[in-house]
């Protein structure tokens, strides 16, 4: 099988590699103690057995034990507890720059019980727990051991052949080629079916979408909106959509005037015909979002409602704060001066440059002025970070755990956080705090609710929408099945060719 | 050794004790450059996921990305003077050494092989255009020169793939080689590189060579003019002698010089034909480091390319001491 991808694995080491198609090889390699299973759309992530067979929790909640399967390595070499253990010790070293060190922070210890249990002790109760244990890879001790942590980063991990997974890297050729192949001593009986997976790296999609046509490429995804909608009438490929955990929306700069006039950024979300960018220039691969979590997540407030295309009620908000707009025909019945603004976006993302010149026109419509301009993603985040903005179009991708709280929260303004719209808001904190006391996610709920419902009241986000992703394969490959949309590969070990 | 041959090594050794200070400084500028320019590299490594500010502070210092960029400078350039060390790539997480060592011989083979047909199609048909000046076949060639010049060479790449690996299927549509090529032989391996060299090379090479056709052409009727061509004419040499022996030796000299600023291209590649042909080469590595704000990588990849063009230079001077005997090779370097 042949998988086509733009972007090549920048780390053989899951702990100091930063991009999903990496994470996604690597969770073939190295297994996880449970294994993320279905959507969250009813409910939190589910979890099957992996290198745990069973979990058990005790001491009131506060330590979870897994027992492990009888597996081993591929090298031959037992799998036990003491892998475990190892691997949290590197999860959680200062000298391991891991992404995701945020999961572990609430586990003070990892204790090694026999060779197969493993029990993991928190500081508390709280609803992630299984989540936050089960997160990362487990590594091999006796091979990752032999690098003292503080070299890990430096360290080529290219040439480390071993690991747990229904496949084994073979071979990397930077910039080329990829080569993963069956790893024999597979725990699941008959797994995988492929013998072989090849991964080319071609940088240009468009190549890629004529390789997948000649049949040279199996699979691709990340496929663009546009070529998805050309793609969908072939008979010769199949093309697959699927929710995928990610918004794109319009920040406005809440620390400068008049900007931070909540009322003022409903107006322009009212202005905005969302469902016309989502018809338009997502083809229908998407949906209007409507607030801070996605709405196709169980932590979505289903009562809550996208705020409508609606210009005659934006014009009455702006009217009221004096400022001069048209109507529809493109008169100017009202007085006072025009609210202009500099509207900006990272170059290289075609679909929001394109989002920027609708966006432009729309707002033009009730007689908004906007200055669109496209600058390279060092300069907007830049921009952002240092406050010299007016409004900027950007994007959420969330894997793991939502954590809503560096995003909107007061205290995480940046540098302490990621809150560059400068939002503020006492309510929304006190739900924060809450949150961190709350001990299921049925407690959770209610709480989540009334953060998303708060923070659509005040739109410090225009939120735009949620893309699809789409993905492709070609006719010989047969078994694609997308369970998890953060991880499309997930079931890598079922697919099979003819 | 003669008084001719003396003063050649001497210019060779200045030229190239030049080149020192001349790669310091590029490498240098380049650094300063990517320094003055916004942002982090640890924001292009978490890119659009939300962290915790601990967790960039985290990835900052084990990067080394917190410290000053005197410190790092200043590191980096040790590394190569007292130990022959290119550093570390955090995007590709290798040393970039290997990741040179691998980029820089399919490059080599890419622009070699483009070099070689832009020089000899090039050549070829500026001549035959001088050759026959004025009349349809000039008149063809210099058409289509103009016309393939003008066109962006993606779009030609493109074209190229669209055309011949997708509607006629007779060549890849990218990669350098087949998906099973390491299970074969050696001889089927390098026949299969070919195959895949085809198409990159013919684009590559077929762009510039438009070019070469111009400037031969231009060449050839400048020689064809000259008086010890008529003289030529006169002591009744064949035409072909005359053509292909006295007015293109003439008109070749320019070429050398042109073939030896075209040195470059050999270690640093060819951004657009990597990018649309998926070739794993310097080019692509280059443009990914800058974007990725490797600046190990780009450092490095700007030394070779100094360092390549310095030696260009030398070479065609060199040759071109070795091909005219009018050219007096002066200690201040060049031709006089």
């Amino acid at each position: 099988m042949v998988i086509g991808s733009i972007s090549d694995v920048d780390s053989w080491n899951e702990y100091l590699s930063r991009q999903s198609f990496s994470g996604n090889l690597l969770r073939r390699i190295f297994l996880r103690l449970a294994e993320a299973q279905g959507n969250q759309n009813d409910q939190p992530q589910d979890y099957r057995p992996q290198l745990a067979e069973s979990w058990r929790f005790g001491d009131g909640g506060l330590s979870l034990t897994f027992t492990l399967r009888d597996v081993g390595w591929s090298d031959g070499q037992p799998l036990t507890a003491s892998d475990v253990r190892f691997t949290w010790l590197a999860q959680t070293s200062d000298d391991v720059p891991w992404a995701g060190a945020e999961a572990k922070e609430r586990i003070t210890d990892v204790e090694v019980l026999d060779p197969r249990r493993v029990r993991f002790h928190f500081d508390g109760r709280y609803p992630y727990q299984l989540e936050d244990a089960v997160e990362g890879g487990i590594l091999p001790e006796h091979i990752f051991s032999k690098i003292p942590f503080e070299e890990w980063a430096t360290h080529d991990w290219s040439t480390q052949t071993v690991g747990s997974g229904p496949f084994l890297l073979h071979e990397h050729q930077p910039g080329h080629q990829i080569t993963l192949v069956r790893n024999p001593r597979y725990y699941e009986p008959g797994r995988p079916l492929l013998d072989r997976v090849v991964v080319r790296i071609v940088p240009d999609i468009g190549n890629l979408l004529t390789q997948v046509l000649a049949g040279e490429v199996d699979y691709l995804e990340g496929i663009p909106a546009h070529d998805a909608h050309r793609l969908a009438a072939r008979l010769d490929v199949n093309v697959l959509t699927f929710d995928y955990p990610k918004f794109d929306y319009i920040g406005w700069n809440g620390s400068r005037p008049p900007f931070d006039d909540p009322e003022l950024r409903r107006a322009l979300t009212l202005a905005i015909d969302r469902e016309a960018l989502v018809d338009d220039l997502l083809y229908g691969y998407g949906r209007v979002s409507k607030g801070p979590l996605l709405s196709f997540w169980w932590s979505a407030d289903s009562d809550l409602a996208p705020l409508p295309y609606d210009p005659e009620q934006a014009r009455r908000i702006l009217n009221s704060r004096g400022y001069r707009t048209v109507d529809a025909a493109g008169n100017a019945p009202s007085k006072g001066e025009t609210l202009s603004f500099a509207l900006i976006t990272n170059t290289g993302n075609r679909l929001r440059e394109d989002v920027l010149v609708k966006i432009q026109e729309q707002l033009s419509r009730i007689g908004v002025r906007v200055e669109v301009r496209a600058m390279e993603m060092r300069a907007l985040r830049q921009k952002a970070a240092s406050g010299e903005y007016d409004g900027y179009i950007g994007g959420w991708t969330f894997f793991g755990k939502v954590d809503l709280e560096p995003i909107f929260g007061s205290e995480s303004l940046f540098p302490a956080g990621m809150n560059v719209v400068h939002y503020r808001s006492g309510q929304v904190d006190e739900l924060f705090d809450e949150l961190d006391r709350a001990q299921s996610w049925q407690a959770m709920k209610p709480t989540l609710d009334r953060i998303q419902q708060l923070i659509a009241h005040d739109q410090p986000y225009t939120f735009l929408y949620e893309p699809k992703r789409v993905a492709v394969h070609g006719p010989r490959l047969h078994g694609v099945e997308i369970e998890i949309p953060a991880d499309p590969l997930a079931r890598l070990e079922s697919f099979w060719v003819n | 050794m003669s008084y001719r041959n003396t003063s050649l090594l001497r210019f060779a050794l200045r030229r190239m004790a030049t080149a020192i200070p001349l790669a310091l400084g590029v490498v240098t500028l380049i650094f300063i450059l990517m320094e003055t320019a916004p942002g982090n590299p640890a924001d292009l490594m978490l890119g659009d996921n939300p962290v915790p500010t601990e967790v960039r502070e985290r990835i900052e210092r084990v990067y080394g990305f917190d410290r000053p960029a005197s410190e790092r400078y200043v590191r980096w350039l040790g590394a190569l003077v007292l130990r022959g060390e290119l550093g570390w790539s955090h995007s590709r997480s290798r040393p970039v050494a290997e990741l040179i060592g691998d980029a820089l011989p399919p490059t080599m083979l890419l622009a070699g092989a483009a070099l070689i047909l832009h020089l000899v199609v090039g050549i070829l048909l500026g001549v035959i255009a001088a050759a026959r000046h004025d009349r349809w076949e000039d008149r063809t060639l210099t058409i289509g020169s103009v016309v393939l010049y003008s066109m962006p060479t993606f779009w030609v790449g493109l074209m190229a793939v669209l055309a011949l690996s997708y509607f006629a299927p007779l060549f890849p549509a990218s990669s350098m080689e087949s998906v099973n090529a390491a299970d074969w032989s050696l001889g089927r391996r390098l026949l299969d590189r070919a195959w895949h060299l085809i198409l990159p090379a013919t684009v590559l090479g077929l762009a510039s060579a438009a070019a070469m056709t111009r400037f031969m052409r231009a060449g050839m009727l400048e020689a064809l003019g000259q008086e010890f061509v008529r003289a030529a004419r006169a002591r009744g040499l064949a035409r072909r002698r005359v053509l292909f022996v006295h007015a293109l030796r003439h008109a070749l000299l320019p070429v050398i010089n042109l073939a030896g600023m075209s040195m470059p291209v050999l270690v640093s590649g060819s951004l657009v034909i990597e990018v649309v042909f998926a070739w794993p080469g310097m080019g692509r590595l280059t443009y990914d480091a800058i974007h990725a704000q490797d600046f190990s990588v780009v450092l490095a990849a700007t030394l070779l390319a100094a360092l390549t063009v310095v030696a260009g230079n030398l070479g065609a001077d060199l040759a071109m001491a070795f091909a005219d005997p009018r050219v007096r090779l002066e200690s201040g370097g060049g031709e006089g």
